[in-house]
């Protein structure tokens, strides 16, 4: 239902919904309409003939930056400021061990009540209730701009161009035999047998290099770990970085 | 930080911005936080886990390398095979893979590029923009100095837990596979350029091993040679023995204890 203003119309439990998001992005202005326009109090006066009982500032982030608090889209069903809330019974309700609840308050949305301290009638301050029939809801179009910073653009275009260059150069620059695989390296020596490790054919990587002599050693057949393969630093050091 | 409670966390995006879950009071006093200083530093924060994750990821592909590799040279004691080398001439074998074979390789690119955009999900760049009743962006915030745009780092905490899971499963893959032993029964060379080379004396005779169908093992001694001696060649070769004594080619003065 769309009123001839702009409004639309929401129930309470459309309203604690749509309204209870961390940032509000389709809509904007909230209007919540009661029908007491006349409450009587204590002492039998009839007290209130208005149309505006009270209002919260909607910008969240004065309280981020050390504002006055006003509004807060995980609170307001629970809270509200000196002047103007959900009243105490509501707020007990939906509350559960200090937490508000947002499936308790719609589950119990038709109940929905709100306070106000009129100052200038009453200075004992006194909270009238106002129960809340449903709300008007100002819709507005989502606004998501792309965010274009053009000094991180270039940045990262000429680390990408140095990667590139890096990749061609060692692509089709560094073509001198590489040792990549193993099988490069097993090629090598068995053209050109190096003779600082002959007589020691048994030699193993973990091995202490400093007792090497070509006298050999004798055979055990060992069935070792994978992670015997590489060095204990480069595993400590994997770990280490994977906490 | 703002702490989320556990009753609201099902109810948080994945990846997506929440007010519950950004840095507050991220940028420091003074600086202006919808300014080009506050967005750097808030771009560099939301992707230093990124720059770590890469890091992990060097560290890890260098295990699986280290461990493959002689897996692979493991083989030669039990078949003989051409060389794998990375520019082949004549029978030798090309690279088709570079270190890992394409069945350790492609789960791992897959899980790399998973765990990246996980980690994206976890930590990013929140940048907000507020407006008034009016709809008009504030220009600036009643009582404060401060440009009502925000550029802080904002979190995710399922793309944190989904993140913390990836990389706990590819760290017990890791164990999992580092307890795994070789078949044994040739010395495990690792990437040791002096072992690599130990390996490769061939006897006199052995024509062109480089490129030949080669294997590791003793080769076959002529009448009365002590010691025997192991080598990756094309020759005829077969297991070593245990206990027996093995070295080189020439002459041993002793035999070693």
């Amino acid at each position: 239902m769309r009123t001839p203003n702009g409004l639309e119309y929401l129930d309470n439990a459309g309203c604690i919904e749509d309204y209870s998001v961390d940032f509000l992005t389709g809509r904007r202005n909230l209007l919540l309409v009661t029908n007491s326009t006349t409450v009587l109090y204590p002492n039998g006066t009839r007290v209130i003939e208005g149309t505006v009982f009270g209002m919260l500032n909607s910008t969240t982030w004065n309280t981020r930056l050390n504002g006055e608090y006003t509004w807060n889209p995980d609170g307001w069903v629970c809270g509200g400021s000196n002047n103007f809330g959900v009243t105490s019974t509501w707020s007990n309700r939906v509350m559960t061990n200090g937490v508000c609840s947002l499936s308790k308050a719609i589950a119990q949305a038709a109940d929905l009540e709100f306070y106000f301290w009129d100052e200038n009638e009453f200075p004992s301050r006194y909270s009238v209730p106002l129960a809340i029939e449903y709300c008007l809801s100002q819709s507005t179009p989502e606004l998501c701009q792309l965010g274009f910073t053009v000094y991180i653009m270039i940045i990262v275009i000429l680390c990408n161009i140095a990667k590139v260059a890096s990749m061609v150069c060692s692509f089709w620059v560094l073509i001198d035999e590489p040792l990549v695989v193993i099988g490069d390296a097993l090629s090598s020596f068995l053209e050109a047998p190096d003779i600082n490790t002959k007589g020691c054919c048994l030699m193993e990587a973990r091995d202490d290099i400093s007792i090497r002599n070509s006298q050999g050693r004798i055979w055990q057949f060992k069935r070792h770990y994978w992670f015997y393969a590489a060095t204990p630093f480069s595993i400590v050091r994997c770990f280490i970085w994977f906490v | 930080m703002s702490i989320v409670h556990i009753s609201s966390f099902s109810s948080l995006p994945f990846g997506g911005v929440s007010a519950s879950a950004i840095l507050n009071n991220f940028t420091p006093h003074g600086l202006d936080p919808g300014g080009f200083t506050a967005l750097a530093l808030a771009v560099l924060v939301a992707n230093l886990p990124q720059l770590l994750f890469s890091t992990l990821y060097f560290m890890y592909n260098r295990l699986l390398t280290s461990m493959l590799a002689m897996d692979e040279w493991s083989r030669f004691a039990y078949r003989s095979a051409t060389l794998r080398v990375s520019y082949p001439s004549r029978s030798q074998r090309s690279t088709y893979w570079l270190h890992l074979p394409y069945t350790y390789s492609i789960p791992l690119l897959i899980t790399t590029t998973m765990m990246h955009w996980f980690v994206a999900q976890s930590f990013f760049l929140a940048r907000v923009q507020i407006y008034d009743a009016d709809g008009n962006p504030y220009q600036e915030l009643p009582g404060t100095s401060f440009d009502p745009i925000l550029s802080t780092p904002g979190y995710s905490p399922k793309g944190i837990i989904a993140s913390i899971a990836l990389g706990s499963s590819m760290l017990l893959f890791l164990v999992g596979l580092g307890l795994r032993r070789y078949k044994g029964g040739i010395p495990l060379i690792g990437n040791n350029s002096l072992a690599v080379s130990a390996a490769c004396h061939p006897p006199a005779d052995d024509n062109d091993p480089a490129h030949s169908k080669v294997m590791w093992g003793a080769i076959t001694p002529e009448y009365g040679t002590i010691p025997g001696h192991c080598c990756l060649t094309s020759k005829p070769v077969t297991p070593p023995l245990v206990d027996n004594w093995y070295a080189g080619l020439g002459k041993v003065i002793y035999r070693p204890v």
